[in-house]
This record gives C-alpha cells, structure tokens and sequence, in this order.
C-alpha cells in the first residue's frame, strides 16, 4: 500500500523541492511520481467527476511549477501542493453556484478494480456516499484526516482556517459520520467478513 | 452493535480505495511541467541580467558625479571668475540630487517588485 502524504520524507521532501527550483528536469518526474496517486484521490473526493478532476490535478501542478520559487518552505511541501488543489476545487465549485462538489450518483462507478469482490465495492460505495452527503467543509476536514493522514496544524495550513476551528470542524464531522454510519449499517457486512477471516 | 472508534472509523473509509490518474495524463502533465520549467527559467536569467546592467549604469552615473563634484568642480571654481561660481554651485547640488534620485528611485523599484511577487502568489509559501 502506499504511504500517506503525511508519512513521506520530509528531508526528501525539500531536496526535491530545491532540485525543482534549480530546474531539474528530473525532479519533476520525481516529485509527480511521488505524490499523483494522492493528489488525485485527494481531488477526484472533493469533485467527483472524473474528468474536472483530472484538469485540476494538472492545473495544480502547473501551478507548482509557476510558483515553485516562491515556496519558502515555512510549511511542508505536501500541505502547499494540497493547499493550491484544494483552492482550485473551491474555485470551482463557486463557479458552479454553490453546488456541492460532488452528485453522489456520479460518484458511484469511481473505483472499479475487478479483483476486489463485489461486497467491499458495494461497502466502498456506500461509505462513499456517506462522506459526501457530509457538508463540503466537513467533508475536506474528514478527506484529509482519514483518507491522507493529515494532522491538525497541516489541516489549518491546507484548508487556511484556524487549528480551533479545524478541531472542532472534525469532531463535528467525524459525529455525523458516526452517525450516519451506524444509521446506514455499513460496518455491519465488514464485520461479518472480519469474523470468518478470523475462524479461517 | 459496538460504537466505531477512531481506527475503525479509519479503517471503513479506506476501504473506498480509488485508482490513481491515467498514465497518459501523467505523462502529459509531465510534459507540460517541464515545458513550464524552461519557459520559468529563461525570464528570470533575464531580469536578473537587467537589474545587473541598472546597477552597472547607477554605478557609473554615480562614479561621474562624484569625480565631477571632487575634481570638474573645484578646479572650476579656481579656473573660472568668481561671478561664475554661483553656478557651479548649483550644479554640483543638480548632479547630487539627480544622482540621489536614480539611487532612491532604483531601491523603490525593487522593494515594490518583492512586494508584488508575494501578493501574486497570494498564499504564505
């Protein structure tokens, strides 16, 4: 499985940014490889649809190249590569008139591995669903805490608001989702297969 | 049924596993990175070369004015009739003013241009 974002090197991390900003050609192949599967989960759950998503992580990606020798390092390389995705969904989604980021309907067919079976696609969908009929706000909070490991201060740095509200935004989020988990019943077919994996 | 703890809560979540991007995109965005890359690194080598030769001309402006105050003017001063001194004077104090401005103008410039570029990127880093 791979790393989280938050699990990568950060002395990596900034050697790779310095090669980029003396031009390496081959950190750019370096610093993409490292971190496109992230980055692209991180923005395909924030928009859902496939190809929006795919414009934006290129768009991110220029943007780092135009912008990389501002980077001062204050914050971690990762936190300003999810920054500038994260602004560019938001910049989207204000275009699109406060619609919220993603039709869950659309959502529905976006992993599509055939050797996973077809209880954990339909565990996957249904958790899916759940995390995006949370409110976009929370919903940020809860990709970023659950899905790449991020901790509060990365959080605020990412998503610019303040770690307080940042704490009490996930408390709040991760309730609701509590919630609406238990109301659904997804954890009840995992469970199931937890305990025949154990007698096996 | 037992309430979902952190890790569970984790765990559930991750169990929506999605693909990356396609290869294709990765590789265009490559491309086109590293397009950007060189297109970044020429007009910076060009700043840089202009702001050498400002500072080279400021340099030479400032060399002039000093010899023309330190030697132009005071040999003037014994060379020429005393009636003409007046004007000497003054343009010792132009040349000095005209020098302090370029000097002054230049240090604006480039404060301003710092200033501007951190408002351009518009986040911390």
């Amino acid at each position: 499985m791979n790393k989280s974002v938050a699990e990568l090197d950060i002395q990596d991390e900034s050697l790779l940014v310095e090669r980029l900003k003396q031009g390496d050609p081959d950190a750019v192949n370096e610093v993409v490889d490292r971190y496109q599967k992230q980055l692209y989960c991180f923005i395909l759950r924030l928009v859902g649809d496939q190809t929006t998503a795919e414009d934006i992580f290129q768009d991110t990606w220029l943007r780092v190249i135009r912008s990389i020798g501002y980077f001062r390092g204050e914050a971690r390389f990762s936190t300003w590569l999810f920054q500038i995705a994260l602004n560019l969904c938001r910049n989207l989604a204000r275009q699109k008139s406060r619609r919220s980021f993603v039709p869950i309907e659309e959502a529905a067919d976006l992993s599509e591995d055939p050797e996973v079976d077809a209880v954990k696609i339909l565990q996957a969908q249904k958790v899916r669903k759940l995390v995006t009929s949370l409110p976009v706000k929370m919903r940020e909070m809860i990709v970023l805490r659950y899905y790449h490991d991020f901790s509060d201060i990365e959080i605020a740095e990412i998503t610019g608001h303040p770690v307080g509200t940042v704490k009490s935004r996930l408390h709040r989020a991760t309730l609701i989702l509590r919630n609406k988990i238990e109301v659904s019943g997804v954890m009840e077919p995992c469970s199931e297969e937890e305990e025949e994996n154990e007698t096996d | 049924m037992k309430p979902i703890d952190e890790e569970s809560l984790r765990e559930l979540l991750k169990k929506d596993c999605l693909q990356g991007p396609r290869a294709a995109l990765v590789a265009e965005t490559k491309r086109l990175m590293r397009e950007e890359l060189l297109l970044a690194a020429e007009p910076v080598e060009i700043k840089q070369k202009g702001m050498i030769y400002v500072l080279a001309v400021l340099v030479v402006l400032i060399c002039l004015n000093l010899f023309y105050m330190a030697a132009v003017g005071t040999i003037l001063e014994f060379a020429l009739p005393s009636s003409m001194a007046v004007f000497i004077r003054h343009s010792m104090i132009g040349v000095s003013v005209a020098g302090a401005s370029l000097v002054s103008g230049a240090a604006m410039l480039i404060f301003f241009k710092m200033f501007q570029a951190q408002r351009v990127l518009g986040t911390k880093n």
